[in-house]
């Protein structure tokens, strides 16, 4: 009886044990062993590429690794050695690492105390260099060091178009330019396998539940030409070893389409540097308001033209260099008596364009700019989206006006515009009228070359009639003349079209008179337009300041070349290109250029 | 009544050795099946792994070849192949300009005198050092 009591009791304790262990803590017990043998194993979605136009790569992912370190392993390891008499690993292995990852001792030693199961050691090694760690850690079989995917962003062309490519953080974020805009697109979408490991941590493939392949990000491709933005940094940096500026700007353009083919701006960053100065990350061609100076006279002529108030041989008074009105003075650089309207734009007469603009009136002038694109973002795409970091630029409402700012907004004052907005306005007169969206994005193309999206060039508004726009181009093209304030810009084979700027900087809120934004924007063949290039310096150091002088030079050399990249076919006879290129500079070095 | 019951042995029939031997048979046959085709599913699973190591191998070296592609299409490094093999662009001399009619030109013959010359702006010449 007792022992029949026993072995009832005895299987009433395992029926007990078996019911707790099975229904009452199921749930507990369920979770606890897959928390041991399931693993969910996250697929990294490659981030897509960056091409130019011509397909050539800007920014791409490759495959790296992250070195991680599982200390509790490395004790394991250590105390199975110490028991077999072995020497300890712990100094061996972070010897190695030390050596291989390029690491201090101390740290690995710091990190080999922790009591994680997983601390990394670095990030983003490349491929050749994890192959010879694992090399040596299978070699002298060293345990404890993990492996995991990671991806590292590349620019094969450095700091070559780094304002527009922007960069992307640690965790492979875009943080600026084409990387932040379209970090969607790029991105892509991880993929996830849920599995089973054995005790060591091997995936058991036959226990996989669930399988999704990552979505990897979608290509990007650029309206710009890596060719054409390298011929306009060298030139810009040509220019800039020589005149010293505090920053400097240069933009190549189609005026037919607004397709964006280069943008440099100086200082600038390399994208792949861990450590950027914040001053080298703006792109000034988008994020920096300049006064324009004489390059706005085009804005007040063009609409003058554009409303029949006058025409190019409508002659107008410049008072001698010194016109008074509404109580303060206007000075020209050199004093002028009657100028025909193109020729106010030919010497870049101040009180000349005061006056068109006074013919104009302040309303139409307001109207004319805001038209022109001024005072708005130019990549504004609505709902907050459009390029990051870009400016409106101030156009100052009418109401704020004072009596004398119809005067000043004539020649580029009391007004600040982003070089993006001016080479697009410029842009309009030379196509016709049509003021475009700029272009920077062209397509959106997946892995197998499938385009997703396709933007097209687009046209925002109509600023000028096409007549007002060519009798514009005729008066820009003898801007670009032997007589004219721009000889250095002119292009063998080309008729150019363009203005020059010169405009005092303001600090702290009066304008200095030994600062200055020295800008030339112009296109060509004036015949019709291929390319608009923009040109700007902020401060230029040295005796030559004038936009004639300054820019005008770097706009020939991008233009020469480009021209010649492009294969344009000139518009006018050659002749002796590089004597009538030497005459050119002989002459314009013995006059002063506005 | 009970004494009289006659205590009837279990006999041992060829059918009911048969039959126990065919369960037998059919569970290790089981048991050796299953067994066979976890190890085979096991080796499959090594094999899966195997490719899709070597498929990420071959990814990452694409990947790899790729970026070394567009290091070598870059400006900068097109710009030093040519210094290093002394090739130079230049400006066409007067012999190399081909000089044609303005194929735009008007019915009358009359040839706009801005598109009198076709001009091949750049050419390649390879300097021999």
């Amino acid at each position: 009886m007792t022992v029949a009591g026993l072995l009832l009791a005895g299987f009433g304790y395992v029926g007990f044990r078996l019911f707790d262990l099975q229904v009452t803590r199921h749930e507990e017990l369920a979770q606890e062993a897959s928390r041991k043998h399931e693993k969910k194993i996250v697929l990294p979605a490659v981030r897509g590429s960056i091409l130019d136009r011509n397909e050539n790569q800007l920014a791409h992912s490759v495959a790296a690794k992250v070195v991680a370190i599982d200390p509790q392993c490395v004790r394991e390891q250590d105390l199975k050695r110490s028991k077999a008499g072995r020497p300890s690993m712990k100094e061996e292995l972070a010897a190695v690492l030390s050596e291989q990852l390029g690491l201090p001792r101390l740290e690995i030693d710091l990190k080999l105390l922790d009591s994680r199961r997983y601390v990394v050691l670095k990030r983003k090694v490349l491929q050749e260099e994890t192959g010879q760690l694992a090399q040596i850690l299978r070699e002298r079989k060293l345990q404890g060091v993990i492996f995991d995917e990671d991806q590292v962003r590349t620019y094969p062309n450095s700091a070559l178009m780094s304002h527009v490519l922007g960069y992307v953080n640690s965790e492979g974020r875009g943080m600026d330019g084409v990387e932040l805009l379209m970090q969607q697109e790029l991105q892509g979408q991880n993929g996830w396998r849920r599995t089973e490991c054995d005790r060591q941590g091997r995936e058991i493939v036959v226990f996989r539940n669930e399988d999704f392949s990552p979505t990897h990000g979608y290509n990007v491709m650029l309206t710009l030409d890596q060719v054409i933005q390298s011929i306009t940094e060298q030139e810009l940096d040509k220019a800039v070893q020589k005149c010293l500026p505090d920053g400097a700007v240069a933009i190549v353009t189609r005026p037919s389409t607004g397709e964006v083919l280069a943008i440099t701006s100086r200082p600038t960053f390399d994208p792949m540097a861990a450590d950027k100065k914040i001053e080298t990350l703006r792109n000034r061609a988008l994020t920096d308001m300049i006064e324009p100076g004489s390059t706005y006279k085009t804005v007040a002529v063009a609409a003058a033209l554009d409303q029949r108030i006058v025409t190019l041989d409508d002659r107008i008074y410049c008072e001698n260099g010194k016109f008074l009105y509404a109580g303060r003075y206007l000075n020209d650089h050199e004093p002028y008596g009657m100028l025909t309207v193109a020729e106010v734009l030919m010497h870049s007469s101040n009180i000349g364009a005061a006056k068109i603009a006074l013919l104009l009136g302040k309303e139409r002038m307001h109207r004319a700019m805001l038209d022109f694109g001024f005072g708005a973002r130019t990549f504004d795409e609505g709902r907050g989206r459009g390029w990051p970091g870009e400016i409106r630029g101030v156009v100052h409402p009418l109401r704020d006006w004072s009596k004398v700012s119809i005067t000043r907004v004539a020649m580029g004052h009391e007004v600040g515009v982003t070089p993006m907005q001016m080479v697009n306005a410029i842009a309009a007169i030379a196509n016709g009228g049509n003021l475009m969206r700029p272009q920077i994005i062209r397509r959106v193309v997946d892995g197998n070359g499938r385009v997703i999206r396709e933007f097209f060039p687009q046209v925002r508004r109509r600023v000028v009639d096409p007549n007002a726009a060519h009798a514009m181009t005729d008066a820009l093209c003898r801007v670009v003349s032997m007589t004219g304030t721009a000889q250095k810009a002119m292009v063998p084979g080309f008729s150019v079209a363009g203005k020059t700027g010169t405009a005092q900087k303001v600090v702290n809120g009066e304008y200095v008179h030994d600062q200055f934004f020295s800008s030339f924007c112009g296109y060509f063949p004036a015949e019709d337009p291929a390319l608009c290039i923009y040109v700007m310096f902020d401060n230029p150091k040295g005796k030559e300041y004038y936009g004639g002088a300054v820019a005008a030079p770097v706009f020939r050399e991008i233009a020469i070349r480009t021209a010649s990249y492009l294969n344009l076919r000139p518009t006018q006879p050659i002749v002796a290109a590089s004597d009538e290129s030497k005459g050119l500079l002989r002459a314009a070095g013995k006059r002063r250029v506005p | 009544m009970a004494r009289n019951r006659r205590k009837v042995e279990g006999e041992v029939t060829f059918s009911w050795v048969f039959a126990r031997l065919l369960m037998f048979c059919i569970l290790v046959g089981l048991f050796l099946g299953l067994t066979f085709i976890q190890r085979r599913n096991l080796k499959m699973g090594d094999e899966l792994k195997m490719l899709e190591r070597e498929l990420q191998s071959a990814r990452e070296k694409t990947q790899s070849l790729r970026s070394e592609l567009a290091h070598y299409c870059t400006p900068r490094e097109l710009e030093k192949s040519m210094a290093r093999f002394q090739i130079a662009m230049t400006r066409p001399s007067e012999d190399q300009i081909r000089r044609r009619a303005d194929p735009d030109a008007s019915e009358s013959g009359i040839i706009a005198p801005r598109l009198l010359v076709q001009h091949e702006p750049v050419r390649l010449t390879a300097r021999t050092p």
